[in-house]
């Protein structure tokens, strides 16, 4: 019996591991670190979303139609320490993630990875450190290469 | 030849009358090899008599007895240490075998929409649904910002293209 219950624990354990997006693996390692701040779009209320009546040409919302669910990790002290060490955990799930995008420059750096399966981008995360300030954005949905030109052209880049 | 004394042996041996000499000389009388017909159906009882006296156990009757009654000797058995740990070595096995049966049955119960997050430990951030689109437009503002940003450092041509090199995306017209 109790050999059934550890058997059963370890696979529990094995599932839920694997069935974690980026964000919270990060934040695994950051249980009680008060600095970060986590906004997190489940798939439930990305549902309601859609169902808002939004005047913007159908650009946002068929960008929005295409994600699943959204966290998003912002500090505004360490950045740079928060960015290596959120390298480090995509280093660790090298076989998971691959690097798509990045940026750098003396005040900027933007690191994107995307996890894919088959043709589609399940996953979507992009790293952002400006200045001290660090940002995680975790996409999860059916994305396309298509889906990243489009956001890429349709929405207007803030330049700073 | 007068086979009178033997017919009347014959009829105190029915009537239980014979003694154990009597009956020898009756069993002696019919393991000859020449008996008249009309003794003849009794031969066969008197020669299965004989025959049966002659079985006897054979010399190993007694051995064999003993051997199926004696009490079993338990003997010392020696340990290695592969039979030791061959428990353990059971149950890793069993672990792993179940992982991957987990695993398997994940990748066949998502293969459909392919996404396999386990999103019943997501708390939502908000309420109001429009609080949500706006974070969400700001997010993807923030990307599209990104890839706008890596586009132009890396290709000056506005061709974007992923560290793999066979993903290549065009971005302008």
């Amino acid at each position: 019996m109790k050999s059934a219950l550890f058997i059963l624990w370890m696979t529990l354990v094995s599932v839920t591991v694997s069935a974690q997006d980026f964000a919270s693996r990060f934040l695994e390692n950051h249980k009680s670190d008060g600095n970060l701040t986590c906004v997190t779009i489940s798939p439930k209320m990305m549902e309601k979303v859609m169902d808002l009546d939004v005047n913007d040409e159908g650009k946002m919302m068929d960008m929005i139609s295409k994600l699943k669910s959204m966290q998003m990790l912002t500090t505004q002290n360490n950045g740079h320490k928060y960015y290596k060490e959120a390298l480090k955990v995509l280093d660790k799930n090298s076989d998971r993630f691959e690097p798509y995008l990045s940026f750098e420059d003396k005040s900027e750096n933007f690191q994107i990875m995307v996890r894919k399966k088959r043709s589609s981008i399940i996953e979507l995360v992009m790293l952002m450190c400006e200045n001290d300030c660090f940002t995680i954005i975790n996409f999860t949905g059916n994305m396309s290469q298509d889906f990243i030109a489009r956001l890429a052209k349709s929405m207007e880049p803030k330049h700073s | 030849m007068d086979y009178k004394y033997i017919e009347q042996l014959i009829e105190r041996y029915w009537q239980c009358e014979t003694s154990l000499m009597e009956e020898q000389i009756l069993r002696s009388f019919f393991s000859q090899e020449e008996i008249p017909a009309h003794l003849l159906p009794y031969k066969e009882v008197f020669v299965y008599q004989q025959t049966q006296q002659e079985v006897k156990l054979s010399a190993d009757f007694d051995e064999k007895v003993l051997a199926a009654i004696e009490t079993p000797v338990v003997k010392a058995r020696h340990l290695t240490i592969a039979s030791r740990f061959m428990p353990l070595m059971r149950a890793a096995a069993m672990v792993a075998f179940v992982i991957t049966l987990g695993n398997v049955a994940q990748r066949s119960f998502f293969a459909e929409d392919q996404l396999d997050y386990n999103y019943e430990s997501y708390k939502d951030t908000y309420k109001d649904p429009q609080m949500a689109y706006e974070q969400l437009s700001s997010a993807l503002m923030k990307v599209s910002e990104g890839i706008n940003k890596s586009q132009a450092q890396l290709a000056p041509d506005s061709i974007l293209k992923t560290k793999s090199g066979d993903d290549s995306i065009s971005v302008t017209e």
